[in-house]
This record gives C-alpha cells, structure tokens and sequence, in this order.
C-alpha cells in the first residue's frame, strides 16, 4: 500500500532548544507531510518528547524555525493560539479536566476558543465519543473511568477541535497492557482516516505497522530517518542498531 | 480420624472488670460524671456571687433603657434598650465581616495569582506586601490605618474629591453617591424580569434558527440591546406615571417644575454685599442664569490662581466667592426621606446650591416651613396635602407633583460644616474594614496560591494545547480545582475575620464587642454579656463554616 501524501504541514529547520546548559535539542530538521504517520522512537532523554511539544508550543525553542500549516511559531500570541487550534496533543498522563464530566471535558475548547453554540459542540462531541467508542460515558466524570476509557477520552477531546495535525506523546506508556491495545485500535483508525499524526511511543507493532516513517532520536537530534520496515530490518545507523538490539532482546 | 483443628477452650465467661465493652461505658461515666460536676461549681458559684452582689441572674436586663448612644449603625437613639443596643452592635459586627470577607476573597485571589505571576515586578510586589501586612499584627495595622491614615485627612472643608468626582474624603469619612429606590421601583423591577424573560426566549428561538440555517446570529449583542431597550422603556414609563412625591411651594412663587428655582436662586446671590466687596457693575449683571453664576465663579477662581502666582493679595476675591456659593434654596422634609434625596438632588444637578433642613418627622418639617425657613418642603403629595390642609392660609401654598425615576441617584455635595447627603463611611467603619481586609487578605493570598500550585502541571498544558488563552485556563480550569484545597483553610481566614473584628474596640467602631463593654460597665450583668458575646460569634463562625462546607460538598470531585 502506496499512501499518496499532501503537502508539508510541518517543517522544522535548525530547532534547538536548552534547559540552563543543558542543551536538549541540537539543531533537528525535518518535515512531515499532510496524512503521514510518524511515530518517533528514542532512548530516554533523547529528547523526542521535547521536541514534539515544541511543536505547539508547550516548550519554547530558542533557536531555529518551526513552521506548522503555514503559519510560523514565534512569539506573536496570535499565531500561537492558531497553531494550538490545528493541532490536538494526547498526554502520557491524560490530563482529563477532573472537575468537568467527560462531555464538557470535550466541549470545553470548541464553545471557548472555536465559539461553537453548545448544542453544536455535545452534537460533535458525542461524534468524537462514538468514534472512539464510549458514547455511553458521556456524563461520567474522568474519575469513574478505567485508564484506558480515560486516554480515549482524552483523544476525543483532542478530536472535537477538528484538528488538522494529532501529537501523541507516549500515549500508551500509563496504561494496564490490556488497556493499550484499545487507545492503538483508535489511533490506527485516525490513521486510517488520512489523520496526520505524530505519535511518541515505545509500542514497536504500532511503528511497524501504522507508521509512514520512523524517526529515531538520540542526544537531541535525529539520528535516523527510514521506513518502518528497513528501520526494523536494517538500520543504516549503528546507534540505532544498537537501541533495537537493547529494546528487542527480549 | 484424627482433626486437624486445633483445640479451642468453650468459651468463657469475661469477667466484667476485663471486658472492654463494659469497661468503655465505666470510662465515658466517669468522663460525664466529671464535666458535669465541673459545670455544676461553676454555676453554683456565679448564682452565690450574683446573689450577695444583688446581681439579676436572667436576661431581663436587655429590656432596661441603655441611655448611652451609638455613633453608627442601624436605627438607634439612647432611649432604646440594652437589648436593642446590642442588637445595633451585631449588626454592625456582620456588616463589617461580611464586607470584609467579600473583599478579603476578591484581595486574596487577585495578590495570590499575583504572586505566581510571570511577570517578575508584579510578583516582587505580590510576595512584598504579602511578607510586611503579614508578620505585622493586626492592632498595629488597625492603629497605623486610623490615626496613621484616615484621621490624617483634611478637614471637611477641604474634603479631597479624586478626579473631580461626586466624592468626598474627610476626617469624618468617605462621602459617595447611593442610590435610593422609589415607589416606582418594583415596577421597574418587573420591567427587568419582563426583560430578562424576553431575552431568554428570544435567545432560545435565535438558537433554533440558527441550528436551522447553519448562520451563527450574534446573539449576546441582540440580547443586551433588547434588553437595555426594555428596561429603559420601564425606567421613563414609570418615572413619568408613577409618583406619590411632591413639593409645597409658596404659590405666589409660581413654581411648576425644579428647573423653575433658578431664578429664586439667583435673586438669593448677595448682590449688595458683592458689590460692597467691589464687584463690577457688568459682572453683577450677568448674574442672570446659573451657567453665568458658573462663569462668574470660575473667573474668580481663575483671577485667584493669577494672583496667588503673582505674589498678589486675593483676600477679596475669596471672599466674594465664599458670597456666591453661601447663596443657597433650602429644602425641607423628613430625614432620609426619597422626597428630600429626590429633590437637593435634582436641584444640585442643576448647579443651584442646596441645604437640607430635615427633621425626624414631617409635622416638625412642615411647622419649619410654616416659619418661612424653607423653599421648598418635599414629601409625599398625600403627607403634603395633609399638612397644607392644617396652615391658616392654604391657599398661600400650592403641592407640585414631582415625578421621581425608579431610584434616585443620592449625590453628596458640601454644605456648610458638613457633606450632606449620599452614602457615607465613617472613618472608624473604614478603618477597621480596610485594616481586616488588608491583614487578613495576606494569609487569603497564600492560601490561593497554595491551591493554585496544587494543580498539577499536565492541567495547565492540556488547556492551552486545547488553545484557551491564559485567562480562561485560569477561570475554567486552574482555579476550579484550585477551589478544593483553598476552601478548608479559607474558612478559618473568614472565621478569623469575623471575630479579629471585634479588634474595633481599640478604634471605636461601634461592633458587638465594643457595645457590649458599654453594656457591661452600665449594667454589671458580665456573665450573661459575655455569654452573649459568645453565642452571637459561634452563630455567625457556625453560619459561615455551614455554608462554606456545602460549598466544599458541591465542589467536591466525583471518583469512582
């Protein structure tokens, strides 16, 4: 299967990025395109998750251009708040909003930042529930549910804003193994929609078969660039010979 | 068949003096049996004490004549009892908590969120005040805001007035314009309520619509303009239909309406004494209109402000200006009454300068006015009628309808010795109010920003990955979950407020504490004075605490 991919929605040219001296990201470059998969692999403290959060801003790049959907990250708080409208982010820990009921954890951003009427953001929002498959929670609070139910809920949320670009970062990594496959199942369907997504995860079956492209990160830069399956079978690199060799010892 | 459990003993009898149930009951007994002993000497000895001193044991006291005044508060005069006496003091005790604890709340957050902020001089600024108010205790704060602050104000004559506005700061407090309601009122009232239904149907069908035909309608800005139409509609319908107000004129004056005073005015301005003083001719007569008696005023100042910049002696041009503003219309009524308010009010509006003769009743008003002491004696066109019926020449008066709007703006204005009318605070009730406020605020704003930093970060990140600017992830997000760890300890501050306020005794506000030392002194019932005291705080600290934990219950997270 030959995905015909779009035009580039994001582009990152010489990204760097310190913490005091500790200097994080090292100049990345590169591009994804519209309706690509990019899952993004990395020892810890590579420096992969900086960097997907540096794509909305959530982390502050100090040098280098980042340019999403045509409009460039600065420090002007308007182009800012564009960039955050276009792109959804999924967190590790979920962050559901425990004080709101699932609905109006959905709700919430289209009827404040989008201005939707409420009965148009519930009527989306319960599209969004039913795409990842618990309309039924809909007046739960996140509390109530399992982890898993709770990560879904947190793409739906992410979903209701119509996003154009989804950020995943390491979705799975806080969930019972029996909850993992049913956040993969949802996001392999986004996937299938043509949803552009970037995606930080250790869940190799999902590299290897969702994915467009894998990029793997170490000591803040991208050391290599390939299609899941060379990437799997035949690493161009020796350090990533050698991250594959520690994580499929098993 | 050999068992393989082990060998149990039958069970035995439990010798009561081991058998724990029994011996919790003996514990809690004698717990009992102690504290009611100790209640017991003590009551027995105040009832031996209170009998040898003559003292009456009950609360009969409260009914007794107080005969001592209070200097602020509700209706009150000396002639009132103990009980009432006391009564004014809690009033005034809930009225300064209850103010404090609002502007404590708004105070706390504000410093709080402050304190967090990026912005490193805010911040600084924050964390200083926080770090000073704080570890200065409260009498000190109390003392340095009254004698420090409000007794150092000018005198009334001088009253500061910021930015030119209808207020006045003096030694004697904060004059500001109120609002007064009027008969009109709770039909005006209803006009809002008849508005406010519109609206909400009209906003329910522009909703229909516009899920009907996808086109977003601007609903909000539709809604305010109908709204205001409404209610504005309901404002003149009801000032122009509805009045019970009036005001007794001598008829010869040919008074039909406010405006009509103007000259009546005019023809009190001292010309005599002006032209005495060395007034041009010219400028006399162009005293002919209030916007000319304005211009006149105005050029005296402005030639004053010259003279004093060149060295000059402008003694006889204050002069003539203290002449023109002593012209004044004087107007006669009940005290406080809408009649009175409505119409210095209206007058002042005018630029006619206005004293209030008021008395407690109207007979006593209407007798002033009979003397010749007033222009005007305002009241309702029955009460008017009334007292226009007993004068030996009726006819020599005629009543005006006045027409009032729904409320009547209570401006405040200079008047002799005195700021009469509008609101006034008295620099004791400001004081106290600003000192709780400004302590007690301090430890609010650590409370919040304790809550605040309670939320965890991932909160924060997924509001603004979901794009809501930073005020709306702070409204909607951080402070509501911020709310549950903040309420506990906020209502201890709020309980604190309540009761460092009887610190008032050391400025003489009149609060519970402070009255009822009065009280005390006067009557020698201590004991019942000080149970008093202690019932009234642990009603309002239990009044408080019950409704902040149903707030905390309301607010509370929903886990599984």
């Amino acid at each position: 299967m030959v995905k015909e991919l779009g035009a580039p929605v994001i582009v990152c040219e010489d990204v760097h990025k310190w913490y005091g001296d500790f200097h994080a990201l090292r100049g990345v470059n590169t591009t994804v395109r519209e309706g690509e998969v990019v899952v993004i692999l990395g020892p810890s403290g590579s420096g992969k998750s900086t960097w997907i959060r540096t794509l909305n801003r959530l982390e502050e790049h100090q040098r280098g251009r980042i340019i999403v959907h045509g409009t460039e990250l600065n420090n002007d708080v308007r182009n800012i708040q564009e960039i955050r409208r276009e792109v959804g982010m999924v967190f590790q820990q979920f962050n559901l909003f425990p004080h709101l009921t699932v609905l109006e954890n959905i709700t919430l951003a289209p009827i404040q930042v989008r201005k939707w009427s409420r009965d148009r953001a519930e009527e989306e929002g319960m599209k969004q529930l039913t795409r990842v498959k618990i309309p039924e929670q809909a007046s739960k609070y996140p509390g109530q549910l399992s982890g898993g139910q709770q990560q879904r809920v947190a793409i739906a949320r992410a979903l209701a804003m119509q996003p154009k670009i989804m950020l995943f970062d390491e979705p799975t990594s806080a969930l019972d193994p029996e909850m993992i496959k049913e956040v993969l199942d949802v996001m392999q369907d986004l996937a299938n929609d043509g949803m552009t997504i970037l995606a930080v995860t250790h869940e190799m079956g999902f590299a290897r078969n969702v994915a467009d492209r894998v990029i793997f990160f170490d000591e803040g830069n991208i050391v290599e660039e390939n299609k899941p399956n060379t990437f799997f079978s035949n690493p161009r690199e020796e350090r990533s010979k050698l991250f594959l060799q520690q994580i499929l010892h098993h | 068949m050999a068992t393989t459990s082990p060998k149990i003993n039958p069970p035995a009898k439990i010798p009561f003096w081991r058998d724990i149930r029994i011996l919790a009951i003996i514990a809690q007994s004698i717990f009992m049996a102690a504290v009611l002993a100790g209640f017991a000497w003590l009551i027995s000895n105040f009832l031996a004490n209170a009998e040898r001193q003559g003292l009456s044991i009950g609360f009969d006291f409260l009914r007794i004549t107080a005969g001592f005044d209070i200097a602020e508060g509700i209706d009150y005069s000396a002639t009132d009892t103990f009980g009432r006496a006391l009564w004014v003091g809690t009033i005034n005790t809930i009225r300064v908590s209850l103010l404090g604890i609002i502007l404590t709340t708004i105070t706390g957050i504000l410093v709080g969120i402050a304190r967090l902020s990026n912005n490193w001089l805010l911040g600084l600024i924050a964390g200083g005040y926080i770090e000073i108010i704080r570890n200065v205790p409260l009498l000190v704060v109390l003392y340095f805001i009254y004698f420090g602050i409000v007794l150092q104000l000018p005198s009334v004559d001088d009253s500061v007035q910021p930015f030119g506005l209808p207020i006045f700061l003096n030694q004697r407090g904060i004059s500001f314009p109120g609002l007064t309601a009027t008969i009109g009122f709770p039909i005006w009232l209803a006009f809002i309520v008849l508005a406010t239904i519109f609206v909400m149907i009209l906003w329910t069908i522009q909703s229909r619509q516009e899920e009907q035909t996808g086109k977003s309608i601007n609903k909000g800005s539709t809604a305010i303009v109908s709204f205001l139409i409404i209610v504005a509609i309901g404002w003149f319908v009801t000032g122009s239909f509805v009045s019970d107000q009036g005001m007794m004129v001598a008829t010869s004056r040919n008074i039909t309406e406010f405006k009509d005073y103007q000259s009546i005015f005019l023809v009190k301005i001292d010309t005599d004494a002006l032209a005495e003083l060395g007034m041009s001719k010219a400028l006399l007569n162009q005293l002919d209109s209030i916007s000319e008696y304005k211009g006149v005023k105005e050029q005296l100042y402005a030639e004053i402000n010259a003279l004093e910049t060149d060295g000059g002696d402008p003694t006889v041009l204050q002069e003539q200006l203290k002449i023109l503003d002593s012209a004044s219309l004087t107007v006669c009524g009940e005290k406080d009454s809408i009649g009175v308010i409505n119409a210095s009010s209206r007058l002042r509006r005018l630029g006619i300068n206005v004293k209030v003769k008021d008395e407690k009743s109207m007979t006593k008003a209407s007798a002033n006015y009979a003397k010749g002491n007033c222009d005007l004696l305002a009241g309702t066109q029955s009460q008017l009628a009334a007292e226009r019926s007993v004068f030996d020449a009726p006819d020599a008066h005629t009543v005006v309808p006045v027409s009032v709007t729904p409320m009547v703006v209570n401006t405040p204005a200079p008047a002799g010795f005195n700021i009469q009318g509008g609101g006034r605070i008295s620099p004791e009730f400001a004081a106290l109010l600003f000192g709780l406020v400004l302590y007690t605020s301090t430890f609010a704003a650590e409370i919040v920003r304790a809550g605040i930093l309670s939320v965890s970060k991932g909160q924060s990140e997924a509001a603004r990955a979901l794009g809501l600017n930073e005020g709306q992830r702070l409204r909607l997000i951080v402070l509501p979950q911020a709310m549950r760890v903040i309420i506990p300890p906020m209502t201890s501050q709020y309980l604190n407020l309540t009761k460092n306020s009887s610190l008032a005794v050391a400025i003489a506000y009149p609060d519970l504490v402070s009255v009822g030392n009065t009280v005390l002194n006067n009557s020698g019932q201590a004991v019942q004075v000080i149970i008093i005291f202690m019932t009234t705080y642990l009603s309002i600290s239990l009044l408080i605490s019950a409704f902040l934990n149903w707030y905390n219950k309301k607010v509370a997270l929903v886990e599984r």
